[in-house]
């Protein structure tokens, strides 16, 4: 259970736009194992969104670029794998959950529709066993009465039952893996719970690795195995969940955490001064250094990675 | 609760909500009166009557309704009520045919050309741009040279009316197209269809199946209005005579000659011109009610 199952390496994927290249994502690389659950977090711009739609080659190009990089699933690189067997890994092998459950439903598809579709495609059901299995799935995100409700409109259900339907349609094939970008976002809190416990048994019983991307940190703290910390399209900081948030590295993570409430202490929250990179216009060096409160001369120069693949950081502190 | 309920289909429920809009049902009854008086009218005429469309009766002459002649008689001493029936035939032909081809290719035409973008939107809205600027008189002026009316016919009809099928089709689609391809650019930006993406679905299919259905508001309104502007250029191509000849005629060249003699003989505009103008009302609802029906955003009152 423990081989890698995606490794990205060194990805950067660029978008060319009439103010000059913005580089989203600059050189990211980390591994996910099978059952594992990688927390992605960072700041709004940081590339988070877009490192998760790479994998899937979502990215539209152009204006997007994938100007480097591979991305290993399985063993085979999905940036240069043929359109049609990248379309049969879709929604299959490789699920993706999305932020905004509001518009991620097809308006004029009922919802039973949607996840049939799923099946159809890639399961080779009929009509009859796919609305079956809908219905199974939709009473495993903990949807009340799903086969009265299987045939309703989107429109018919709240934001938190669509974010379920398309947690459902996420999960119909069991993927092995699951790319969801701030899949509780939009949920209140109880409903959040269920679905990160959810999206844990799914890890636990199936194997499937997850990549959460979220800024909301107690939701990596209670899921998460590993964290990535990305900032301006570069992973900044990597380490198992417990020590990223005992003993954080990089100034960066440090700023991160200060800037959210704590329930065992009662000081004040001390925000990151300044505001996100400019991603067409990066600094030739460290990428925070213009809000670091550690800034030193070397930082005019990119830092190189320090420390373990999944235990490290990218900066000079205290490195020689 | 275990066993799997049956769904209703998306027709069916468009049927339940359509027949809740009364004032469309009602439209849809009148037009269907309209519809059998057009098609079935002129025989029942000649069996009580005995007139045809083209019989004349130069000694009657204009003659105001009487009850063997209800709509009245025209100049030529013709039953206008024949002959507004007959108008109906070809007027509602036409008026269904443009709209068949400016539905099929307009839709398809604007969808992919949308959908595709870039240099293959740019040559398809080039060509329509072409086809829009050229004028419309013109067109219909080739087509003619190209198709001798007399020589041709198509299912048992005149060449005349193949002609204003290629005229009016050539031009009906193009509006309706630049609407659909509007609509995709916008729809395709939407998270729904990055969301088929990410679950494997064909481009083709997402065009179709995800994207195109939304489209549906803005085509079945455009839709009943372009029955009544394709109906009013026949009128405009069949005055220049480039249409419907005599002793043919459709609502338009009634209307047409009624207007003319309007002073003179009111009848000769009152009747062919409340029949059309009832026909357009009567789709105008129909379409609205349409879009309400087949529409599931639509609030349910």
């Amino acid at each position: 259970m423990s081989d890698v199952l995606l490794s990205v390496e060194d990805l950067q994927t660029h978008f060319h736009t009439e103010y000059g290249t913005v580089k989203a994502v600059n050189g990211v690389s980390f591994e996910v194992k099978r059952g594992e659950i990688m927390g992605l977090v960072g700041e709004s711009g940081s590339g988070k969104s877009v490192t998760n739609l790479s994998i899937l080659r979502l990215v539209p190009t152009p204006p997007g670029e994938y100007a480097g990089g591979r991305i290993m699933f399985d063993g085979q690189d999905l940036l240069t794998l043929p359109e049609h067997t990248l379309r049969s890994y879709r929604g299959n092998r490789i699920a993706m959950i999305f932020q905004d459950p509001m518009t991620s439903l097809t308006p004029y598809m009922r919802v039973s529709r949607q996840i049939t579709e799923v099946l159809e495609l890639h399961q080779k059901m009929t009509r009859t066993q796919a609305k079956k299995r809908a219905i199974e799935l939709l009473e495993m995100v903990g949807i009340p009465d799903p086969a009265g409700r299987v045939d309703s409109w989107p429109h018919e259900f709240s934001g938190g039952m669509r974010q379920r339907v398309m947690i459902a349609m996420a999960l119909a094939c069991r993927p092995e893996l699951l790319l969801a970008d701030e899949p509780t976002t939009a949920l209140d809190v109880t409903i959040q719970a269920q679905i990160l416990e959810l999206i844990r048994e799914l890890a636990r019983e199936h194997g499937t690795a997850v990549i959460m991307v979220t800024h909301d940190l107690g939701v990596v703290a209670g899921i998460a195995d590993h964290v990535s910390v990305m900032y301006g399209g570069r992973i900044v900081e990597r380490a198992p969940v417990e020590p990223l948030f005992a003993n954080p590295q990089h100034p960066y993570t440090k700023g991160l955490l200060a800037s959210v409430p704590r329930l065992d202490s009662r000081g004040e929250l001390t925000p990151i001064p300044g505001s996100p990179p400019d991603l067409s216009d990066l600094p030739p060096g460290c990428a925070f250094a213009p809000r670091c409160e550690a800034v030193m001369d070397k930082c005019a120069k990119q830092p190189g990675w320090y420390g373990e693949p999944t235990l490290g950081k990218r900066c000079w502190l205290g490195e020689a | 609760m275990s066993e799997v309920v049956q769904g209703t289909s998306l027709w069916q429920d468009a049927w339940r909500r359509w027949r809740r809009h009364k004032v469309s049902v009602g439209s849809a009854v009148v037009l269907t009166i309209i519809v059998l008086f057009c098609a079935f009218g002129p025989q029942l005429v000649s069996l009580i009557w005995g007139w045809t469309y083209e019989q004349q009766n130069i000694a009657l002459g204009p003659s105001a309704p009487s009850l063997s002649h209800p709509f009245g008689t025209d100049v030529l001493g013709r039953d206008l009520m024949v002959r507004t029936m007959h108008g109906g035939r070809v007027s509602l032909l036409v008026a269904f045919v443009a709209t068949s081809v400016s539905l099929v290719v307009g839709v398809t035409y604007g969808a992919i050309s949308g959908y595709v973008g870039g240099r293959v939107d740019s040559f398809m809205m080039r060509f329509v741009d072409v086809l829009m600027s050229t004028p419309y008189l013109l067109l219909v002026i080739v087509l003619m040279a190209v198709i001798p009316p007399n020589n041709v016919s198509f299912f048992g009809l005149d060449g005349s009316f193949v002609l204003m099928f290629g005229a009016l089709g050539l031009v009906s689609w193009l509006v309706l197209a630049r609407i659909v391809r509007g609509q995709v650019l916008s729809l395709k930006q939407k998270e729904f269809v990055e969301a088929a993406h990410a679950i494997g679905v064909k481009p083709r299919t997402i065009l179709f199946r995800h994207i195109v259905p939304n489209t549906l508001g803005p085509v079945i309104v455009y839709s009943s209005l372009t029955i009544p502007s394709v109906m009013l250029s026949e009128a405009f191509l069949s005055f220049l005579g480039l249409g419907i000849r005599e002793p043919q005629a459709s609502w338009g060249t009634l209307v047409n000659d009624g207007s003319n003699a309007m002073v003179v003989y009111p009848w000769l505009l009152v009747f062919p011109g409340l029949t059309m103008a009832l026909t357009l009302f009567c789709l105008n609802f129909l379409g609205d009610g349409l879009r309400d029906a087949l529409d599931p955003n639509a609030r349910k009152s």
